[in-house]
């Protein structure tokens, strides 16, 4: 059972974002305070949510038993609709998180089998800039053990999030020309690590001193990156550190 | 591939930036501990401030300071009351990373259940951001303190240290490493006068020491934590060492050296004052000092070590110099490969050297081993100078030794059959080793009366044992097989040398008592003379066993075919599958519960307990056990495997199409079996719950076919025939089995329901009153009592019967059922326009329990209340908790989606999310298959309601005449009657007078006993007046 009740640490924790101060404008606070889909600021702004996730719901979608070509018409529809803002205006307590919106609505397509029969068969018309045929090739790579749908969906999404992010980083190095430099330290991103300081800091040419800083420096801003990336999927700062708990359970249960 | 430099973990090429996703997301942690330099330089801070919050828990008192924090005794007092202890985490240790790697170690803490380990029951963080461990709360004392405080002598010592090897060995089965086994940590607490050690913090140090995750003992300080002097190589080694099971191998070795002799390999001072990182190349390099060198450098303190043990220095020394010292080493090699290889080799050691047999530990010389074989059978073998004397008379000499005088000696029968052990050849000469069995197979397979357990039988039985297919099969195992198979008897042969002569040896036992039936033994002269001799001593035997063992008691049918080590939880699980069978799955819950009592992996006693569980209406109970038999399907044989992983999909997650799938496919598989067979799970709610009635109907009369006596096909024939509108048939199903004498409660209901729905009072009464003191049966019936009184709207008797129903399912402990009663209660009285009772009885409910029908049915009254957004919420919960689960991704969410749509006034909407009920519109849910808290088709009584406000009033009485079409579905549930009132609107506001009148009429006439102040009465009334 995955009871995901709050905990009283969750509720303590709350508050670690820019420490409650105003929730910025993200792409997903963007998608919901439109009143009209249309407007080209939120639509841009959905589309390019769906272009990172579209992944995740792809591999459901193929769970759930469909075979590759069905399934990769349903997402493509799929998605067509939800850029259409077909969903938006469904009364939906999860509208408060993108990933779970975007899951509970694509089960409601997937459900609505009548509705998908009387809808005419559409060309992509180019509305997404992914190839959703891509993700087979991707999907086949997946582990094949019995994961459930929900499962896999999950652990897709986390993994997505986590690629994004680490993907900014480096190339806010790379765009410095320190890219050695990233991929010297980005060990020092896993939890827990831990190193011989003194014999990497003469190997880097630097002092200890100021390679604890740069260490210091890099994991501060994986985490600032980490908490931005969630924010763009979530409606507001209450949100952040508990979708970042269900992202690490996602990823490290068994 | 290459592996994370974390931990270990394989990384994929699609990893981000070649790091594991898994260290990687944990290093997002807000403070986890890669996080800030110089955070974990906060004082220790651990005692407990006045008004600190620990939830459920009370602090009682302080129990002591250790290494990580402060231990209180504490009280919880929900859901139970039971003492604790609680260990409040020293300030300055990471929160969130410590309970982020206690959530990944939480489910395999939970899977331990094991009599020598304190259970973690809970964890958590005080509102000023401390993280606490909740556990069992042992009163007693460290294990080396306890033995010396009684002055225990060795042997008893090692009694207790085998008890703590089982619990790390259960441990390690379930994956979890203790990483900081000390006698701190193994308490030992007293019951009865009888000491049980108890082993604590099994995960604490995984979620706290970064040592013991990170494979070093030495913080980024360099400070020390953990405790060095049982810290294993691997533990002090900073850069290669990964922690596995050995590792607790290793400090299992530590505590028994000191066990034995009062003092460790390395000792404390000397580890602490050679600083870091001499003390890390001890533990990683220095071989430990044997026991007896370790003694003498102690000095004159081996006075008191030996006194403390009942004995004197001299003789402790001799006591600890042989195996003891062997076995100890080989615990404490440096190299994890040259150690044992698990916990249980350890633990066999000690017990072969407490029963005097030859030592894993120790050189295998000739003269050892026969000195272990001279003293284990110096008694009856050898003992006797008379037997020597006899054994030189001649060269070929048999005698019998004991049940001679027994006049009334069993005797085997004819066809009863005999297990063959393995040969125990005592002679080290390998020529005899399987021959001997052959032969002594050959020559009994002549023999008319007897019959041999054949070898591919005794293959198939081991394995379901868990045994490997080469194992060995030793008197007991034999004896255990025979059970299995229901056979008479064991026969275990033996060879020995006796100086130049050999001594052959036959035993036969009876295998449920372990009666010695006969002992013969023979001398052969030479190597070449043994077959002959055995040939003479099993001709003898024949004769004189003889033709009867008929006095002998033993089982008349065998045992099921299940995987379980132990014979005993195999008994008690048989014993369940009989109950099953006659009196129903809740009869069997005791047996069921036992089995996995004593063989806490049996998976498909498990399976069963979760089946039991359901059948008594405990969701939440029958998950966890299903849970548990599906993690240990690994286990299994193919067979058992269909069954579980059937309850899996059919009580954890709930998708029926591939608990269907499942069935069929295991019917196919193995189209006639032993109980549990796939036909008598075709007639139930499986099937009924994807509405595939026919297949149920055939299924169950294939299994009554089988078995005339199988109470639960009949309640599920009857079951069937009653769904799907068959009331005659269903009668006379449920006539068939009272023949019989067979009752499960259900089909009371059953019977009671037919006669609701058919307005026979008579038959209610007499339905209704064979309930009365019968367990669950009458609080069962007093529910539909309720039901069927409230869908005649006579509230307040209904509500007096619902107060005794729920009362009484509480009562008997049916909590989880209690709380669906109420909900149904919050249900009807929404219906008929109470509100506020509505909401009051929902909320209720839900603080009872949280199973899937509950919430529904809660969530369903509250919407019917008016209370759009808690429905919504609980709806959103009942989806996100049952992913797969068709009820609730198929029924019961749409159906509150729908409502709370219609509530806010968006009918169309409404009627879409229902589109989503279709597919299983006419299949039976949870409320309605084997439960009957209340009926099926509400998703077509809310459309209906919601084609109306949508001025599809044609659709809408469509809606409402399915569900007066199928009264089976809708069974007792409220909407039966009220769709009548609904249709004399809906005809009013087409313009049918005539209809609507009469559709009224059938209601106020249905209604005609109802309490006058019923709003929905009033209502109906007024509308009809109008007409």
């Amino acid at each position: 059972m995955t009871g995901d009740s709050k905990t009283p640490q969750a509720e303590t924790t709350l508050h670690t974002l820019a420490g409650g101060s105003d929730f910025p404008t993200t792409r997903w606070t963007l998608v919901i305070a439109a009143a009209d889909s249309r407007r080209t600021e939120a639509r841009s702004a959905l589309v390019s949510l769906c272009e990172s996730y579209w992944y995740p719901l792809y591999a459901y979608v193929r769970r759930r038993g469909y075979p590759a070509d069905q399934a990769q018409d349903l997402t493509q529809e799929f998605f067509i609709r939800v850029v259409e803002g077909r969903y938006l205006d469904r009364a939906d307590p999860e509208k408060g998180r993108f990933r779970a919106f975007i899951l509970s609505s694509l089960k409601f397509f997937l459900a609505d089998e009548a509705d998908r029969s009387r809808a005419q068969k559409r060309g992509g018309g180019k509305v997404l800039s992914f190839e959703v045929s891509s993700g087979e090739d991707r999907y086949q790579r997946e582990p094949a053990h019995n994961e459930t749908p929900e499962r896999i969906f999950e652990r897709r999404w986390a993994l997505s999030l986590l690629e994004r992010v680490v993907d900014r980083l480096r190339s806010e190095f790379v765009q410095q020309g320190r890219v050695d430099h990233f991929n010297r330290l980005k060990a020092f991103l896993l939890d827990q690590a831990d190193a011989p300081y003194a014999a990497l800091a003469r190997e880097m040419g630097t002092s200890e001193g100021a390679l604890k800083v740069a260490i210091h420096r890099l994991r501060k801003r994986y985490r600032e990156l980490f908490r931005q990336e969630i924010a763009e999927t979530v409606a507001d700062a209450g949100e952040v550190e508990s979708e970042l708990r269900y992202l690490v359970a996602a990823l490290t249960r068994r | 591939m290459p592996g994370c430099p974390q931990c270990g973990a394989e990384l994929g090429s699609a990893d981000p930036a070649g790091l594991c996703p898994h260290c990687l997301i944990l290093g997002a942690l807000e403070g986890s501990a890669s996080g800030e330099f110089g955070t974990h330089t906060g004082g220790p801070a651990t005692g407990v401030t006045p008004g600190e919050d620990f939830g459920r828990y009370r602090i009682i008192e302080s129990l002591g300071e250790g290494g990580m924090g402060t231990v209180y005794l504490a009280e919880q007092r929900e859901p139970i009351r039971r003492r604790a202890a609680l260990k409040v985490v020293k300030l300055g240790m990471d929160t969130a990373a410590v309970l982020a790697r206690f959530d990944n170690e939480r489910q395999a803490l939970a899977l331990m259940d094991h009599p020598n380990v304190a259970q973690i029951f809970d964890a958590g963080t005080t509102p000023t951001g401390r993280p606490y461990f909740v556990m069992e709360y042992i009163e007693g004392a460290p294990i080396t303190q306890y033995c010396d405080r009684k002055r225990l002598i060795t042997r008893d010592r090692l009694v207790l240290f085998l008890a703590v090897c089982r619990a790390v060995h259960h441990a390690h089965r379930k994956g979890v490493i203790h990483r900081d086994i000390k006698p701190s940590n193994v308490l030992v607490m007293e019951r009865d006068g009888a000491p049980i050690p108890k082993v604590i913090d099994f995960g604490i140090a995984k979620a706290t020491y970064k040592w013991a995750v990170e494979k070093t003992l030495i913080t980024q300080f360099g400070q020390i934590v953990g405790t060095p002097e049982y810290a294993s190589p691997e533990q002090a080694d900073t850069m290669t060492g990964d922690v596995a099971e050995s590792s607790d191998v290793y400090s299992l070795g530590v505590l028994l050296y000191e066990l034995l002799i009062g003092a460790v390999p390395f000792d404390t001072a000397t580890l602490r004052k050679a600083g870091l990182a001499e003390m890390l190349r001890i533990i990683r390099e220095d071989e430990a000092p044997s026991l007896s060198r370790k003694l003498t450098s102690l000095g004159a303190a081996v006075t008191d070590i030996a006194a403390r043990r009942q004995t004197d220095p001299i003789s402790l020394r001799r006591l600890v110099d042989g195996d003891l010292n062997a076995i100890t080493m080989k615990a404490l090699e440096k190299a994890r490969e040259r150690r044992y290889a698990s916990v249980s080799d350890l633990a066999a050691d000690i017990q072969n050297h407490l029963e005097h047999r030859p030592v894993l530990a120790s050189p295998r010389s000739r003269v050892y081993r026969a000195s272990k074989f001279l003293r284990r059978h110096r008694l009856p073998a050898l003992g006797t100078a008379a037997a020597v004397v006899i054994l030189s008379l001649s060269s070929v000499t048999a005698w019998s030794l004991w049940h001679r005088e027994s006049a009334t000696s069993p005797k085997l029968t004819a066809k009863d059959a005999i297990v063959l052990a393995d040969f125990d050849n005592q002679t080290g000469d390998p020529v005899f080793d399987d021959t001997l069995r052959q032969a002594l197979s050959v020559e009994l397979q002549q023999s008319p009366a007897l019959s041999l357990i054949s070898d591919a039988q005794v293959l198939r039985v081991l394995a379901l044992m868990g045994q490997p297919r080469d194992a060995r099969l030793t008197p007991e195992l034999a004896q255990q097989v025979c059970e299995r198979t229901a056979s008479a008897a064991t026969l275990e042969g033996s060879i020995a040398a006796l100086g130049s002569r050999y001594v052959l040896g036959l035993r036969a036992r009876t295998c449920t008592t372990g009666t010695i039936l006969d002992e013969k033994q023979i001398q052969a002269a030479r190597r070449e003379d043994v077959l002959n001799s055995l040939s003479q001593i099993v001709r003898e035997f024949r004769t004189r066993v003889g033709e009867s063992l008929a006095t002998v008691e033993r089982y008349s049918t065998p045992l099921s075919e299940s995987t379980t080590p132990s014979l005993e939880a195999l008994k008690a699980y048989t014993i369940g599958l009989k109950l099953t069978m006659s009196a129903g799955n809740a009869a069997a819950i005791p047996s069921f519960r036992r089995a996995v009592e004593i063989d806490p992996n049996f998976a498909t006693a498990y399976a069963h307990l979760g089946l039991a569980y359901n059948v008594e209406g405990e969701s939440v109970l029958a998950a966890e056990s299903t849970t548990k038999a599906w993690r240990l399907r690994e286990r299994v044989s193919d067979r058992e495997r269909f069954f579980i992983d059937f309850n899996y999909d059919r009580h954890v997650t709930g998708n029926l199409e591939k608990a269907y799938q499942t069935l069929e496919l295991w019917q196919q598989t193995y189209p006639r079996g032993q109980q549990p067979n796939p036909d008598s799970l075709l007639g139930g709610i499986t099937t009924h719950g994807t509405a595939r009635y026919e297949r149920a109907i055939d299924a169950s009369r294939k299994s009554i076919a089988l078995d005339p006596d199988f109470a639960l096909a009949y309640g599920n024939l009857a079951g069937t025939y009653f769904l799907t509108g068959r009331f005659a048939e269903a009668e006379k199903t449920l006539h068939a089995a009272s023949e019989r004498k067979l009752e499960v409660p259900r089909m009371l209901l059953i019977q009671y329901i037919i006669a609701v729905l058919k307005g026979d009072q008579e038959q209610m009464e007499r339905t209704a009153a064979r309930a009365k003191g019968k367990r669950r049966a009458e609080h069962w019936m007093a529910h539909e009592q309720a039901l069927a009184l409230a869908r005649s709207g006579r509230l307040q008797a209904a509500r007096q019967l619902s107060n005794h129903a729920i009362g009484l399912a509480l009562q008997e402990g049916d909590y989880e059922t209690a709380a669906n009663y109420q909900a149904a209660r919050a249900t009807w009285e929404a219906m008929c326009g109470n509100a506020g009772e509505g909401q009051r009885h929902a909320v209720s409910a839900l603080e009872r329990s949280h199973g899937r029908d509950v919430l529904y049915v809660a969530a369903l009254a509250l919407a019917l209340s008016g209370d759009a957004s808690r429905s919504e919420a609980l709806a959103a919960d009942l989806e996100n908790r049952f992913p797969e689960d068709t009820f609730a991704q198929f029924t019961y969410g749409p159906v509150l989606r729908a409502l709370a749509a219609l509530l806010r006034g968006r009918p169309g909407e409404s009627v879409e999310w229902l589109q989503i009920a279709r597919p299983y519109e006419l299949a039976a849910n949870g409320l309605n298959f084997s439960s009957y808290y209340l009926g099926g088709l509400h998703s077509a009584y809310v459309r209906g309601n919601s084609l109306i406000p949508a001025r599809r009033y044609e659709e809408a009485a469509a809606e409402f005449q399915k569900i007066l079409d199928h009264p089976g579905i809708v069974g007792a549930d409220p909407i039966g009657v009220l769709t009548h009132l609904q249709r004399g609107r809906v005809f009013a506001l087409l313009g049918d007078k005539a209809k609507a009148k009469a559709a009224y009429e059938v209601f106020l006439a249905l209604w005609k006993d109802a309490d006058a102040d019923v709003p929905i009465l009033k209502r109906a009334k007024a509308e009809y007046a109008r007409l």
